[in-house]
Formats: C-alpha cells, structure tokens, sequence
C-alpha cells in the first residue's frame, strides 16, 4: 500500500514566490498580500511547556510549542485524523507489514543550517531507542513506550527493530512484527525529527530522575536549543512568563500565515485568560471555560474556536469491589444516571452524550452497540430482579484540583451523577483526591469502585482508544474478560483497514455490552481568540500550527 | 409594712453593683456592641429555624444543571447554583454548620485549654513551666498551618475538622487563664479565703476562676469568628468536608471561584455570610472587651 503527495510541488512553488516577494520590503504588497510576515500574536497557554524536547514530553502545553517548530515524518491533515505528508513525501508499507519505507523531502535544513537527511532520520528514531537509565522513566520517554514497547536494552521486546538510510531521501524502518497503527502514531509530535548535531553538541541525552520519580533533562539542548525543521524557530524562553518563536526564514513548506513573532504564556486560570484577551494582553488562548462561552460568543471583539469531539469522558467500574463484578448493577447504574442532562447542563452546549468509549469520527466506531437511556425504574428493577435490597451500597470517586476537556468541572458531575443515583436505588460513599499523584495514582491499583475518568485521543486510532482501556487486564477496571481481549487484539494488527473496522465495531458491541463502565460525554473543547484572528485550524489531537494563521 | 421593711424597699431600689452589672450597663450603650449582637441573631435565627425559613431541601435540584446558573431575582430569591440547587436555602443551612463549627470548635479549645491554664496558673512551678513551654511551641506554629497539618493526619470530616481548629485554640485560651490566674492568687480575697480554711479545689473553682474568667470569654467570642473564617479557608484550600453537597460557606465559595465572571452571586452571597457572621462575633467580642476590662472601668 503506498500513498504519494501531489501537494508538495506546488508547495514548494507558493514558498519560492513567497520567498521573492518578500525581498520587496513590503510597500504596495504582492497579490497574495500575505507577504508582510512580521505580526506578533501571543498565546494564553494553561501552563508552561515541562521542556522542549519532544520525545521527552506528554503534556499538551510541550507539544502544543513542539509542533511550531518541528516536523515528522508524517503529519495529520490540518483539522482532521488521516495521516498527510510532512516530512516524508509519500512511503510504502511492505506485504508482510513488517517494513515501512520513506521517500523524504529535499532541501530541508535544519534552523541551525545542516542538512535534514535519511541518516538525520535514523539518528533520531536509534536515540529513542537506545535511551537508558533514566530516559526509559515513563515520565520521560512515555509514547515511545506505547507505541514502539522497549528499548534496545531488551528488557522488554520492542516493535522497532531498525532503521536503515540507503540513500540521501530514502528512509527505511524495519519493525519486529506487523502493526496497522505505527503510520498514525509517527505522526505525535513526539516523533517528530531533531536536528543531530544540536542533540549531540547540546547534551540531549542527559538527565536525570529526581525524588519525586519525575525525570527532568540536564542538557541544554531541550530547553535553550530546541532545533527542529519547522516554520518556526525558538527565540528564547523565560519560565512563567514567555516562549517566543520567531519564523524560520527558510523554511521548506508553505507559509501563508503572517506572524513573524509567536509568544507563549503561561496563564494558569482559565478565567485570568479570559481577562487578559479581553484586555488585548493575548489574542488567543486554548481551553476556554464552559461557563465562559456565551461571554466570548456575545462579544464582537472575540471568537469562539472547537475543536472537534475527539475525546470520552466516562464513569469507570472496577469490577474487583463488588457488587460492580455483576453486570446487573452495572446496567442499574447505567440507567440510573441522566447522562443528558449532565451535558446539557454542563458543557455548555459543546457536548454530546457518549454510549461508546471512542467518538464517532474514529473508524471502527458502531452505530448498533446496546444503548442505556436514563431509566431510574428500570435500575430499580434490575437490582430487585437480581435479589439486591435497596438502596446498593457503591463507592464514587472524583478528582480535585483539575480541569480536563471532557470534564470541565468533576465535582459538578459528580453532585449531579451523585444525585441521580442516590434518588434512584443507591447509597453513595462519596470519596475524592487531588488528580496528581493521588487520584490517578488511586484509579490505577483499583482502590476505588466507581470513578470519573476520560481520555483524550492522540491520534486518529481505535487502537488508541478501546486497545487503550481493555486490551489487557487493567487494575483499574479490575475484569479479565479474554473475548474482548483477543477481539482487541485481533483488531490491532489487522491490515486490511475493511476488516479492520468490522472487528473494531464488533469488539465495541461486545464492549457496550459487558459494560465495563459508562461512557457519557464526548466534548469540543474551546478555544478563544481576538476577531482580528483568522485561519486558526482547530485539530481534534491539537495539530495546530501558527504558520497558517493571519492577524489583521 | 414595718420602718425596716420599708427601708430594705428603698435600698432594693438601688440596684447593687458589681462587675457584671455594670459591664452589662456598659455593654448596652455601646453601639457597635449592639449592632455585633443583631447580626449574631440573625446568624442564630438563620441556624436555628433553617429548616422553616428555606424554601427548599439544601441539596434538593429545584432548577436546570447549569455552568451558568441563574443570579438572584426571577423564581429563586438568591438564584441558583451549578446543581439547579437554591442558593439561599443552601446559605440558610450553611448558617447551622458555621455556627455549630464555631461553638464545637470553641468549646473543644476552651475546655482543654482551661484545664491547663488553671493547672498550670494554680500549682506554679515545673508544671507551669512544662505546660506554658508545650503552649508556647504550639503558639509558635501558624494555626492554620497547623490546622490543615491535623486534617490531613485526622482524615476530612466535619468532626476531624472542628477538632483541628479547635485544638489550634488551646494555646491562647491557656495563655489567657493563667495569667489571670497568677494575677488573683495573691489578691486580698483569695489570701482571706485560704487563712479560713477553704480547701484549694474550692478556691480556684469556685472564686479564683469565676474572678478570671472574664477575659477568656472576651476572647472565646473573638475566637468562635476566627474558627468560622478559619473552617472556611480549610474548605477554600479542598481540606474541607469530603463530602462535596455539604453546604459550608467556605466551600461553596471555593467550587464557583471560577465562576466569579459568569455567576458571582455564587462566590460573594457565601462570601458576604461569612463576613455578616464573623463581623457580629467581632463586634460583640469587643464590646466585651470595653465592657469588662477593668482598665476602662471609671
């Protein structure tokens, strides 16, 4: 199977005409009249990026700056989930799915001037796996272990095996076994391609652990010399306060944005960020409030941005505490709860009610899989059936302190869930932790029975939704069900992407019905900006790129 | 009626002085006093008749799920909160816990620490010293620092956190009853009642403390405010009551923080309780204060 890009010449046309008009200074302009690329546009982040350094990163707010100034292999089409050309122009996949061969981009240089290459490749994916000591802490090296296992130490087995560089623009990844998702994953930003010989001349493979198991860089390479190929260069970082990018002058692709400066910062609260873009300090900023939305959409001067659903919120069960391992109560739950009026009431209008654990833009989504409407009398006589006397004792957790896409504000669906369930046939013993370390940390060894929990999709992949969650046995959910372990499995390494689809719709089917837990909110998490903005493209994995966006 | 009679009339006319008379004299021509007292009758009218004055259950959904819930006017008189809940019903039986975490916490600190004060203002000696240096390094820790330290030992309930603010009160009410203990040991009358004969446990309970007291319960009611505001900042800071639907003012508060730009009725009518309720408290401990010192006395 092999897929080739008929964009890029003409990319490299629009670039070259750019690059002449923009020796004119500027008066009179050129037709495009995107050629004055010297705008400022800053950002409200929700945090500071931990470093620059994408293979060492998890969090949003790294890779939100990463992705301005580096590129992968691949990339998503702006906006959207299918896997598009970026650094690689088109590639091959050979029969066994064991070999995937590259054909790169020429003419791509690095922001510290070297030559971007197949051995450039190579560097970068044999430095991710030959990572030792504190470099394989999952705080570190986190995708490169879900997506690709182990390292080259073989203490566990890996699904890289080797990556070979025959020619100049020919890169070949050799992988242990088949797998249908590795195209989708190299698209993260955390595989995207450094520059060697700044990794090498800046110490990226430093660091260290500190006491709190939280690894950190030593070097300077991914916090002053980030150097990546993309439209952006780094320009300097002050912690809690900016990250400025400036353009990259000589960048390969296609520029039709007009910010020539780009800052960062930090503001942690999201009602602070809505005060600074109405005060003109920022002009855009990522995750709006719910309860700010009809504020911005009132407002003349601002814009509200969605990106779309691409994440589901859900109420875990841990089958380990009973009564949660019979299916019975499960289904009582599930009917009790009115999922509808906890997304009406609480997202604002940007959310719908979940009854799958992936959204429905995902392939391998079924339409057909068993549905529980809120149906409290049903729950009544589904405990009382099952010889239950009411009210059933359950445990319910929430986190504090965090505020996720898909659950704005837990306690808010908690109450609500809480109330629900009490009015129907349940008594609740209510527990709550702060979200990190304790609660995730709690939700993972299986010391709650119910919990609030979500997920974010990171790229566009059943794989990395239900494989995620129900592939193995998990403390969390605390079942071993092997059906829908092997139906998971089996999905995964399907090539045929036909198939494919019809076993990921089959194991979801048998999914929803052994209900492992209730999934009930798929959400468009928000993004505001000043109404002089335009050409913003939301992404449902946060894709996004300045380089595309114009400021009047 | 016989001449004596009619002289002991005369005499009852005048009213007799003493310390709490006259105190209360003064505490009546205090404004400020007076005003302090009508807003603790409102807090303890609220607190008491909550179940009749609300016109809903505290945690009972009258209204719509919503982030942004309506303000006050319209169906509810202060509106509703994010749970379609009754703002003022919720404030209302707020009342009953802030005062009951007031008057609990209190009284835990005022019990343990009287009973050192005395004991360590009575005997004197090494057991005054012991005891005043445990105070002293009690004293020296910040007491909400050392309030969220006992919640987080204690686990969070509505009793482990009285307790925690209540023990933070221990030192200043032992502090206080020594010293005015030490100040009456020697007075005339304590000297007079001992060359009789009254046994030593009689004397300080039943005219060394009654004569000593007057500060602490100054200061008691100065402290029942700080426990209310202090309760509240531990529900501000998430160390409050587990239980999230539990109406305390401090809480309600820290759960709408965010919404201060879309419904602030939500974070300033809990707000506004609790300054009404530690103002009265306030106001009155001062008045007291004026009315009992006996520095002000004429």
């Amino acid at each position: 199977m092999g897929r080739s890009a008929k964009l890029v010449p003409l990319l490299l046309a629009l670039s070259l005409i750019a690059a002449a008009c923009g020796g004119n200074g500027g008066e009179g302009g050129g037709e495009g009249g995107a050629e004055e690329k010297d705008a400022t546009l800053t950002f409200g982040t929700s945090a500071d990026p931990v470093v620059l350094d994408g293979a060492l990163v998890s969090d949003g707010e790294s890779l939100r700056a990463i992705d301005q100034m580096f590129e992968g292999l691949v990339s998503l089409e702006p906006g959207g989930t299918e896997v598009a050309p970026a650094l690689a122009t088109e590639w091959e996949i050979s029969e066994d799915g064991k070999t995937y061969t590259f054909t790169l981009q020429e003419g791509v240089k690095f922001h510290d001037g070297t030559d971007f290459n197949a051995e450039a490749v190579c560097f970068n994916f044999d430095r991710w796996y030959n990572f030792k000591g504190s470099f394989q802490n999952p705080s570190a090296s986190y995708y490169w272990q879900t997506v690709f296992g182990g390292f080259s130490d073989g203490k566990t087995p890996s699904l890289y095996e080797s990556c070979e560089a025959p020619d100049e623009t020919t890169a070949i990844l050799n992988l242990t076994k088949a797998s249908a998702s590795v195209l989708a994953a190299l698209s993260l930003t955390n595989f995207t391609i450094a520059s060697p010989e700044a990794l090498t001349e800046y110490d990226a493979d430093e660091g260290k652990v500190d006491a709190e198991g939280i690894f950190g860089p030593t070097g300077t390479y991914a916090t002053e010399h980030p150097t990546g190929t993309g439209p952006y260069k780094f320009e300097s970082w002050t912690r809690g306060e900016s990250l400025t990018m400036v353009r990259n002058e000589d960048y390969w692709g296609e520029f039709p944005g007009n910010i020539g400066t780009l800052i960062f910062r930090p503001i942690a609260e999201g009602s602070a960020r809505l005060q600074a873009l109405q005060a003109g300090d920022i002009q855009g900023y990522d995750l709006v409030d719910p309860q700010d939305y009809e504020t911005i959409e009132g407002d003349d001067q601002l814009q509200l941005l969605n990106r779309p659903a691409f994440n589901v919120g859900y109420v875990g069960f841990n089958q380990k505490v009973k009564p949660l391992d019979d299916v019975a109560v499960r289904q009582a739950i599930a009917h009790a709860i009115d999922r509808q009026e906890v997304v009406d009431g609480f997202y604002a209008g940007q959310g719908e009610v979940a009854h799958e654990f992936m959204p429905p833009e995902v392939v391998g989504y079924a339409d057909d899989v068993t549905q529980y409407e809120y149906d409290p009398e049903k729950s009544k006589q589904l405990l009382e059936d099952a010889g239950y006397t009411l009210p059933v004792e359950i445990d319910f957790a929430y986190p504090t302190d965090v505020s996720r896409p898909y659950m704005p504000d837990p306690q808010a669906n908690f109450e609500a869930m809480v109330a629900d369930l009490e009015e129907c046939c349940f008594k609740v013993e209510k527990k709550s932790a702060t979200w990190s370390p304790d609660y995730l940390d709690n939700v993972d060894n299986g010391r709650y029975g119910l919990y609030l929990l979500g997920w974010t999709g990171d790229f566009g992949d059943a794989d990395n939704f239900v494989g995620t969650f129900f592939q193995t046995e998990q403390p969390a959910w605390g079942f071993n069900n092997q059906e829908i372990f092997e139906a998971l499995d089996e999905a995964e390494v399907e090539t045929d992407e036909a198939t494919r689809e019809e076993l990921y719709q089959e194991a979801n089917r048998l999914i929803m019905d052994f209900l492992p837990g209730l999934p009930y909110v798929h959400t468009k998490p928000g993004l505001a900006f000043t109404a002089n903005v335009s050409g913003y493209q939301p992404s449902p994995v946060s894709l996004e790129p300045f380089s595309i966006v114009t400021v009047e | 009626m016989s001449v004596a009679e009619a002289q002991a009339a005369e005499l009852s006319l005048e009213r007799p002085s003493g310390l709490w008379r006259d105190a209360f004299d003064r505490f009546r021509r205090n404004p400020a006093a007076l005003v302090g007292v009508g807003l603790l009758l409102v807090l303890i009218i609220a607190a008491v008749f909550a179940a009749q004055l609300a016109p809903h259950e505290p945690n009972q959904q009258v209204g719509p799920l919503s982030t942004n819930p309506a303000g006050p006017g319209g169906g509810f008189t202060l509106g509703l909160d994010e749970q379609g809940r009754d703002v003022l019903s919720r404030l209302l039986f707020g009342a009953r816990l802030s005062l009951l975490v007031g008057v609990v916490s209190v009284a835990i600190g005022l019990s343990i620490g009287l009973v050192f004060g005395a004991v360590a203002g009575y005997i004197g000696g090494w057991v005054d010293t012991a005891i005043m240096r445990v105070m002293d390094l009690l004293l020296s820790v910040p007491s909400l620092l050392m309030a969220i330290g006992l919640v987080t030992l204690l686990g969070r309930g509505m009793v482990q956190i009285m307790f925690a603010v209540g023990v933070t009160t221990v030192p200043i009410f032992a502090r206080l009853l020594r010293g005015s203990i030490l100040g009456q040991r020697e007075a005339d009358y304590v000297l007079a009642a001992r060359s009789v004969g009254v046994p030593g446990r009689r004397l300080l309970l039943g005219h060394i403390i009654p004569n000593s007291i007057a500060p602490v319960i100054v200061q008691a009611t100065l402290t029942m405010a700080t426990a209310i505001i202090e309760v509240a900042a531990l529900s501000f800071l998430g160390l409050g009551p587990g239980d999230p639907s539990l109406p305390e003012w401090g809480k309600m508060m820290a759960d709408n923080a965010n919404r201060l730009e879309s419904a602030a009725h939500l974070v300033l009518l809990p707000g506004f309780a609790i300054v009404i309720s530690t103002m009265g408290l306030n106001l009155i401990g001062d008045g007291l204060r004026e009315a009992i010192d006996p520095k002000l006395r004429s």
